[in-house]
């Protein structure tokens, strides 16, 4: 995943839990240096979303990974992780 | 069982409003958004990675369409390549010696303004790049160079491009000369000029400054008005000042410009980050001192720094008014919250003293149906916008109940409702005040319902979201076949 410093970067996910009564809950972070947070949720029938809008990225994140981590209400868990470039800027 | 659906990472930002299937579906053609259009609505639809091949796209739609059977047609993409040269001159200061044509390492960016439609790539040492957007008129391109950086940059307005378009070869040429100097300038500070165009924001690379203060700067052909700001390195303490000039056709000799900035005598501020019972806080924090007005320079300031292990910290800053922004790690257990005071820096006020953390707050609530029976798994968002925009998020309950703990500071509040039927409602909750407890009943709206597809073909899993001037009204999913279908609620 290209970043850049001075903008907005977004991402998101889409989830789906085939035992509708499970609620899911979304984490996002850089592997190593910061935690993100939920994200935004969306919603969705039969699908659930998370999107998050990275404001401040780091120089230092490159190389690191953007991982969003999927929990659902019985503990079970998939997650998925991104590498990341920050693109050079003048 | 849990598994991934979709998912998608997008490098570049969300920036506003566009026109895209002109021609073949009559969406839109609006290149900008009129706040007071109220009914006059931007859908940006960015592809899930299972349409790999389909990029972000913005449409418009106001109340000629048919709200609840939008038939949104995506762009194909269309790659780009080229080459990019210019014309260095050296040695740098001494313009009689001539220079040579040489390839320019570049970043290119093609953008539609106020849309999500565009790009931006690094072209390599040899000049050479290739670039994919959707297929469409009315982007703007710029070149900015990277290396080397005596050239000039380059805007480019109202550009088409279509499938197959072909190569650009970009002579950036050698531009018309900006220089000057920066009065009193000392070397012990690093800092930067940068052109920047008025008309479009595109800047220029940002050039050092010379020890004795001097600057150049390349002007880019056929922009006149322009802006030179000068600015300090990263964290460096040193004002970002614009200065606006117009280029007329009698400077072709170029443009000199002087500047005095006053004094920049530096302080040496210093503090401690505690919680309420006034124990340091150990958490590296992120402080943020922005100036409101400095005393002895124009201009303006941010400083960036962090407190240690013992919640203290020292930074440099010009004296002057700032607003000093303390934000704590985001955890979701944590108890901290961010929090901002005006303070004074001159030689009388130095130490700051103990910045005091506020504790996170426990908000509790209700949301009912329409028909005023609870409303379960409706999800509650708490965004503050006035830091680092986190999101606190939690569900109601069977009861529709809810509890959480959040900062108590100003929150862009949304309720998403878990049916179709009711509308997202997005509001705006100051927990500075008494507010920590509240009932909503959740209501319809104007229903928004449609199709995403590309020549025919569904575009599944996209996000959907829907802005109403800069407003988000809503997100949402296309579903399997492309379909979507949510309430919004439109400022009228």
């Amino acid at each position: 995943m290209q970043m850049r410093i001075s903008q907005l970067n977004p991402a998101f996910v889409v989830a789906q839990d085939p035992d509708v009564d499970d609620t899911m809950q979304f984490q996002w972070f850089i592997s190593g240096a910061v935690i993100l947070g939920p994200g935004e949720t969306i919603v969705q029938q039969n699908f659930l979303g998370s999107k998050i809008d990275i404001q401040q990225a780091e120089e230092n994140w490159h190389g690191r990974t953007l991982t969003c981590i999927v929990v659902d209400s019985l503990g079970a868990t998939a997650s998925i992780a991104w590498p990341i470039e920050i693109l050079e800027e003048n | 069982m849990l598994r991934w659906t979709y998912m998608w990472v997008f490098g570049f930002g969300l920036l506003g409003c566009a026109d895209y299937v002109l021609e073949e579906s009559a969406y839109g053609s609006a290149p900008s958004m009129d706040a007071s259009d109220y009914r006059r609505l931007r859908l940006d639809i960015t592809p899930s990675n299972a349409s790999e091949d389909i990029l972000p796209q913005s449409f418009w739609i106001d109340e000629s369409f048919d709200w609840q059977n939008l038939d949104l047609s995506l762009q194909q993409s269309t790659t780009i390549v080229g080459n990019i040269t210019g014309y260095t001159i050296y040695p740098y200061i001494d313009v009689s010696i001539p220079g040579e044509q040489v390839p320019v390492e570049a970043q290119i960016q093609i953008q539609m303004p106020n849309a999500i439609n565009g790009a931006i790539v690094n072209s390599d040492v040899s000049g050479n790049f290739e670039i994919i957007v959707p297929s469409g008129s009315d982007y703007q391109m710029s070149i900015t160079p990277l290396s080397p950086q005596n050239v000039p940059y380059l805007v480019l307005e109202d550009m088409r491009f279509e499938s197959e378009p072909a190569p650009m070869d970009v002579d950036l040429g050698e531009g018309l000369p900006i220089y000057g100097r920066v009065l009193d300038y000392s070397d012990d500070r690093s800092a930067t000029a940068q052109l920047i165009d008025s008309h479009t924001g595109i800047k220029g690379p940002q050039v050092d400054l010379a020890e004795n203060g001097y600057f150049q700067l390349r002007a880019p052909s056929m922009r006149s008005d322009l802006i030179v700001r000068i600015q300090g390195g990263d964290n460096t303490v040193f004002p970002t000042v614009d200065i606006p000039l117009r280029l007329e056709e009698q400077d072709d000799d170029g443009f000199r410009l002087d500047v005095e900035l006053g004094n920049l005598d530096i302080a040496t501020v210093f503090g401690r980050i505690v919680n309420l019972d006034q124990i340091a806080y150990a958490d590296r924090s992120t402080i943020i001192f922005e100036s409101v007005e400095l005393t002895d320079t124009v201009g303006s300031i941010v400083v960036e720094t962090n407190n240690d292990l013992n919640g203290n910290f020292t930074v440099h800053l010009l004296d002057g008014t700032y607003k000093m922004t303390v934000i704590p790690p985001y955890s979701e257990n944590s108890i901290s919250s961010p929090t901002s005071v005006d303070i004074i820096i001159d030689a009388d006020h130095l130490g700051l003293g103990d910045i005091v953390l506020p504790e996170r707050i426990t908000v509790t609530g209700t949301i009912l149906e329409q028909d005023g029976m609870p409303s379960a798994d409706t999800t509650i968002q708490f965004k503050d916008v006035n830091y680092a925009n986190t999101i606190h998020s939690t569900t109601t309950d069977e009861t529709g109940r809810f509890t959480i703990k959040v900062p108590p500071v100003l929150m862009q509040t949304s309720i998403l409702p878990n049916t179709p039927n009711s509308a997202i409602q997005n509001f705006e909750t100051d927990l500075r005040g008494d507010i920590q407890s509240f009932e909503w009943m959740l209501q319809s709206g104007q229903p928004l319902s449609g199709v995403a597809n590309q020549q025919g073909y569904a575009v599944p899993f996209a996000l959907i979201e829907v802005f109403q001037g800069d407003q988000k009204l809503a997100t949402g999913l296309t579903g399997e076949n492309g379909e979507f279908d949510f309430q919004i609620q439109v400022e009228e």
